[in-house]
């Protein structure tokens, strides 16, 4: 009877984990980067640059990776509930290109009392290039 | 990269004819699928896009990974099994507005668009035909358009386990306020 009690107890605390564990991975929180370490460590310029010599190489390189950006800070677009960090390095079609940094709205506060001339560091995740190259949910690291 | 230079030259041909062009980086498209199952919905706000008022031609370029969803594994999934983002970090459309005489850039109001051309997903182009709305206030314009996409057309599979999660065919909705390029 004992033994029957005790698998019982075991197959519910089985059971519990399990749904738990289901329940994390489906309704897991969005990855946080802000203490996740870089895979790249790169001056704003320089990533420009590599994604305008060769998208195709950069592209395998920083896309879907942790960027750790510097730069000299050219615009800030603060549009209400999203904020982005430009670094322009050249014009286009779009207007001024560069690097383009969306804020995590974690930061927001912290990125409006930034100013154009700053000089920054922010960390985010690379998404590729359209007329910018684009990181998103960054952080500032300095 | 090819089909945006050539964009890019037909703008600056374009402008030697006085030609008002219309860009955005900052465009919305939001996708949506509905099963029994799960509704399923994401949104990116970083579209770039581009509209030429003497050629008609309309340029539209995403960046997969810069899709939010509400579920950060749907959001892996997406990105890792689905669009392969890796190996295709973009999507684009490029083509032409069809009735663009029944279109006056010059005058504020909302004017029905059809839009023909090729849409690139996953690395497959197809043609494609869409409806939308030109709406032009103070010299600038914005589009707005409707249409559906079915994910097999551009082979993204989706495994048997989770078909019944995702619809075969997918609403998108473009929504991107463009400034008259000075």
């Amino acid at each position: 009877m004992k033994f029957w009690k005790i698998i019982g107890i075991l197959a519910i605390i089985g059971i519990i984990s399990g749904i738990a564990i289901y329940l994390y991975v489906m309704y897991k929180p969005h990855k946080s980067y802000l203490n996740v370490e870089p895979d790249h460590t790169v001056s704003a310029q320089m990533l420009y640059e590599e994604f305008d010599l060769d998208e195709d190489a950069a592209t395998a390189k920083y896309v879907g990776k942790v960027v750790l950006v510097e730069g000299n800070i050219s615009n800030i677009e603060d549009l209400d509930t999203t904020l982005r960090i430009g670094f322009i390095f050249n014009h286009g079609m779009f207007g001024e290109e560069g690097v383009r940094c969306t804020l995590d709205k974690s930061f927001l506060d912290e990125a409006r009392a930034l100013t154009p001339g700053t000089t920054v560091v922010l960390k985010g995740v690379c998404h590729g290039k359209s007329s910018d190259v684009e990181l998103g949910q960054c952080s500032i690291v300095k | 990269m090819k089909k945006l230079l050539t964009f890019a030259f037909a703008l600056a041909v374009a402008g030697s004819l006085s030609a008002q062009k219309y860009t955005t980086k900052n465009g919305s498209t939001k996708f949506f699928s509905t099963t029994p199952v799960e509704d399923i919905e994401a949104v990116t706000n970083t579209v770039n896009a581009a509209v030429d008022s003497q050629t008609g031609e309309v340029f539209f370029k995403i960046l997969i990974k810069s899709f939010k969803f509400e579920k950060a594994l749907m959001q892996e999934h997406f990105n890792e099994n689905y669009m392969e983002s890796h190996k295709f970090p973009s999507s684009e459309f490029s083509g032409n507005i069809t009735n663009l005489d029944a279109i006056n850039f010059k005058k504020d109001g909302e004017y029905p668009a059809n839009v023909e051309g090729s849409l690139t997903i996953h690395g497959v182009t197809k043609p494609i035909i869409a409806k939308g709305t030109i709406i032009v206030k103070g010299g600038n314009v914005r589009i707005k358009s409707v249409f559906n996409v079915k994910p097999a057309d551009y082979e993204i599979k989706v495994p048997a386990a989770v078909r019944e999660q995702i619809a075969e065919v997918i609403q998108v909705t473009v929504d991107a306020a463009l400034d008259a390029v000075k």
